[in-house]
């Protein structure tokens, strides 16, 4: 062969050759010739993480914008109108979390298959079959594109898209990179998506599901005694004094006969976890703090990831609002913040909004129509096809509609879903409004005609305000009212009538006592108003606590306000401890126990109820209360059989375990397995030494540092993509179940924002997050926050008036009107 | 030194067509250069060289960035080679792909002229 056709050849295999293997994917790698591009690729990662001073023009801008990031990395954004105040939130938020912005939406859209691949086909398949994308058409064919709502939603969408339309090769974030994918541009349908998604994770709890499957294990008496629509402990977010009981559980039905005309439930999505919803929030009037100056402290609870589910942004617009807090990255307001006039944060309200109804269909495995009175009416068919990161099809499903929301095939029968969000708007509009308020008067009119999730929305302002109203849309329900059932869907009588309107909303304004909280308890007291909101709810310990700690200082300021929100300090520990103890229990009970009782129970005494990281008795606690829970509902445990009951339903909460307790013979402490008759005693002492046993074979001996409640837990907050490499796990915290800063299972949720403000002659705050303002796992913003919040301190947020006020700004970045270059 | 100048020029473009456009004009410019270079520069050896020697020169720049010791960690635990693995595979990417234009460009040329080939 001639030495030319020979270069030739070898010339072109290597270009060929080695430009295939860089622009194929090999496996689940990406293609490595954009990754290795030694100016754009992964190694200009770093490089994209630093700014510096820049002039960017924008088009469609009305003014120019100056914004001012400071060293936190918190944009301080001075805009001449407020729609140019979004357009620039939206780009930086772009440049900052651009990652977070495409997968969020994805999820609810239910199109993450496109960018992750087979693994997210069971997330896009319950997305779809919940229907937002349905609703995103629907929600925003409803809206007028005149309302400043579409108008603010389109200008952040503008900023969003600038910044999208100008990257730069290595402006591309690293999981991007790593997914091979490149973003797709933004569209008013997200951001509704982005508050579908809100109340999924807030304002979708429905109790009924849960009951039925207990119903079928131990019958209905039993299913209404441990899901009891009150919570058995009251402290009420509307306060009552001391004129009502705190303790109002009933006798609780002993286990009876399986239901089995009950409906047939497969498997719940995992067990409950009262600390999952841990937000609190609450205010002091100026009377009851040492500087005379109203206090709100807030810290919403919510699953930790890195990045943070939070945007802190400050967003000045002269004559219209000087507004800063956090905003959710693809909605242009902030959610939970203050202005120069108000503070204000909000707690899950955790209200029943939807409803099951079980449908008679024509047709068991297809249906196409259900009848309501008799009549037969057309289900509506809706195809969804799930694609791959290559446009391959993974599924497709139909998802089925009746007039009440979407339907599923449980357990051979066909339930529909009403839910408060696939009736009305559910986009958020009212903080468009609450940035503006100067008073909480204004704020309360602001936020009345909010939907959902149903947020306990605490506000104080300047002159000494404070108020708290569970807002957003609950049904009207007929005959007695209640949600925690599934109706019969074959009558139209049982559909809902309507909404109950705000003057019925829970609320408190000023109370006596000079303070108000929330913790996700029942809001208002049965015995003021049996009007149903809800079922199950959450256990009032950490309402309790804050109500303990506020009511013991009436000389509050800031830094206690702060200090609160970490307090170790359980009120569920204090009361089973006693419990656990044998305060209930005869001396000679006592006295007879055996020798690892009694030395469990000497343990135990020496504990005070703190989850501080360094205590060593925590871990005993939970341990005992682990084994009791088990022991007490175990005709709830998991059965070896395949059938569709063999999955363990949801547990009681344990306020109802604690209720329980007072009742020493009840037929729940037996234990099913065994022949003779346990009683409460015989199950507290046989939780007391197997969690002994288990905790020191597993811990060591009680001294050792195996014991410390920081080495036996740990906070854990995933990266979006659960990489190891970019996540923040095993942190020690202070905190544990129940405490003001929850923390139980598999620690990965917790305070996603704690902020104080103190309302005076200035408005000072301080807050901090858990990660960083970066979604670049590179940037010096990615995680610098962590370490205050872990050690439970508050940053000062600066909240200057100027431009010029921003003390040592990172950099400034100044948009002026014109055609981007 | 004709080596010298040629193996810089090479260096020159590789680089500002990788910052200017993308990483895949690697072998295009490549082979220009091969095509444009006397003999005497000895294309072969001296484009592949200038090509890594560009590519080195951008990774370089990227590793004064501040958060550059962040990256090369994450790098460590993202993926099951070393950062230094990557970045030595980086360059050979380039040396390979400037080899393969600078072959092609090569083999177009012909025969050597008298001339060049006495130098």
């Amino acid at each position: 062969m001639a030495p030319r056709l020979l270069k030739a050849i070898t010339g072109v295999t290597l270009v060929a050759g080695g430009m295939a293997g860089l622009l194929l994917p090999i496996g689940r790698l990406p293609p490595l010739g954009p990754l290795l591009d030694p100016a754009g690729g992964v190694w200009a990662t770093a490089g994209a993480a630093e700014f510096r001073d820049r002039t960017i023009a924008f088009r469609g801008l009305e003014a120019p914008v100056e914004a001012v990031v400071d060293r936190r990395g918190v944009p301080h954004i001075f805009a001449e109108t407020e729609l140019d105040a979004y357009r620039a939130l939206g780009y930086l938020v772009a440049r900052d979390r651009l990652f977070q912005l495409e997968l969020q939406t994805r999820a609810a859209a239910g199109t993450l298959g496109e960018l992750i691949g087979a693994a997210a086909l069971p997330l896009d398949r319950n997305a779809r079959a919940l229907g937002f994308g349905r609703m995103a058409e629907r929600g925003l064919a409803g809206l007028d594109s005149a309302d400043l709502l579409v108008r603010s939603i389109r200008a952040y969408g503008e900023g969003v898209n600038a910044w999208i339309d100008g990257l730069r090769p290595a402006d591309l974030p690293l999981e991007f990179r790593l997914l091979g994918k490149r973003p797709t541009r933004w569209s008013d349908a997200r951001s509704v998506l982005l508050f579908a998604q809100m109340a999924l994770t807030l304002a979708s709890n429905d109790v009924s599901l849960d009951k039925v499957r207990v119903a079928r294990r131990v019958g209905w008496a039993a299913a209404d005694a441990l899901f009891p629509v009150n919570s058995p402990i009251q402290e009420p977010i509307q306060p009552v004094g001391d004129s009502l009981r705190r303790m109002v559980a009933a006798p609780i039905a002993p286990p009876g006969p399986p239901d089995t005309t009950a409906l047939a439930i497969g498997s719940r999505a995992g067990p409950r976890d009262d600390d999952r919803s841990g937000s609190n929030n609450w205010a002091v009037m100026p009377r009851r703090t040492a500087a005379n100056r109203t206090l709100l402290a807030g810290d919403p609870h919510l699953q930790l990831t890195l990045p943070s589910i939070w945007y802190q942004a400050h967003l000045v617009v002269p004559g219209q609002f000087d507004v800063q807090g956090v905003t959710l990255p693809g909605a242009p307001w902030v959610v939970i913040g203050f202005n120069r006039h108000i503070a204000w944060s909000m707690t899950n309200t955790g209200a029943d909004v939807n409803d099951f109804y079980r449908e008679t269909v024509d047709d068991r495995d297809r249906p196409t129509r259900y009848r309501v009175d008799g009549e037969w009416r057309p289900i509506e068919l809706r195809s969804e096809t799930i694609r791959g990161p290559r446009g391959e099809t993974l599924a497709v499903d139909t998802v089925r509609f009746t007039h009440r929301g979407p339907m599923r095939q449980v357990g051979g029968e066909w339930v529909s879903m009403a839910w408060v969000i696939y009736g009305d708007r559910v986009v958020a509009a009212e903080f468009l409004a609450v940035a503006r308020a100067k008073t909480a008067a204004e704020f309360l009119e602001a936020t009345r005609g909010y939907v959902a999730p149903a947020q306990n929305m605490l506000v104080a302002d300047r002159r000494g305000t404070i108020a708290i109203r569970s807002t957003g849309h609950y049904p009207i329900r007929p005959a007695d009212g209640r949600g925690d059932v599934v109706r019969d869907g074959s009558l139209s009588a049982n559909d809902w009538q309507g909404m109950v309107a705000a003057e019925y909303y829970p609320f408190s304004l000023n109370p006596e006592r000079g303070y108000l909280t929330s913790a996700n308890q029942q809001p208002v007291h049965p015995g003021v108003n049996g009007r149903y909101l809800g079922a199950d709810w959450p256990s009032p310990w950490r309402a309790i606590r804050i109500n303990r700690l506020l009511a013991a200082d009436s000389q509050v300021t800031p830094e206690s306000m702060g200090r609160f929100q970490t307090d170790p300090i359980s009120e569920r520990g204090l009361a089973f401890r006693e419990v656990l103890l044998g305060r209930g229990s005869d001396s000679a009970r006592l006295a007879g126990a055996g020798p690892e009782v009694k030395a469990a129970r000497a343990l135990l005494a020496e504990w005070g109820g703190s989850y501080a990281r360094d205590d060593r008795r925590a871990v005993l606690f939970e341990a005992i209360m682990a084994e009791l829970n088990r022991r007490t509902w175990d005709e709830l445990a998991p059965r070896d059989s395949a059938s569709e009951d063999a999955d363990p339903p949801a547990r009681p909460s344990e306020a109802v375990l604690y209720a329980l307790t007072a009742d020493a013979a009840s037929q729940w402490w037996d234990q099913v397995a065994t022949t003779q008759v346990e009683r409460r005693d015989d199950i507290i002492e046989a939780s007391l030494a197997a969690a002994l046993d288990s905790v020191t074979r597993r811990h060591g001996p009680p001294s050792g540092d195996g014991w410390r409640w920081g080495a036996t837990h740990q906070a854990n907050i995933n990266h979006l993509l659960r990489l190891p490499a970019l996540s923040a796990t095993g942190l020690e915290v202070d905190g544990g179940p129940s405490t003001l800063s929850p923390s139980s299972g598999s620690g990965t949720h917790g305070a996603s924002w704690r902020m104080v403000v103190e309302l005076g002659p200035m408005v000072r705050a301080w807050g901090v997050y858990p990660g960083g303002q970066s979604g670049n796992p590179v940037s010096k913003h990615y995680r610098d926050l962590l370490p205050a919040w872990q050690r439970g301190a508050l940053d000062t947020l600066a909240f200057p008036a100027e431009a010029t006020e921003v003390a040592s700004p990172d950099h400034r970045w100044v948009f002026r009107p014109g055609r981007a270059r | 030194m004709i080596m010298v100048v040629a193996l810089l020029a090479t260096a020159l473009g590789v680089a500002l067509s990788t910052w200017l456009v993308a990483w895949w004009t690697l072998p295009l410019v490549a082979a220009v250069a091969a095509w444009l270079m006397p003999r005497a520069a000895r294309p072969l050896l001296t484009v592949p060289i200038g090509a890594a020697l560009g590519w080195s020169v951008l990774l370089g720049r990227a590793a004064r960035a501040e958060g550059f010791e962040r990256l090369l960690g994450l790098l460590a635990s993202l993926v099951p080679v070393p950062p230094a693995a990557l970045a030595a595979l980086t360059v050979v990417v380039a040396l390979v792909l400037a080899a393969g234009g600078a072959l092609v460009a090569d083999a177009g040329r012909g025969r050597p002229r008298d001339g060049a080939a006495a130098k």
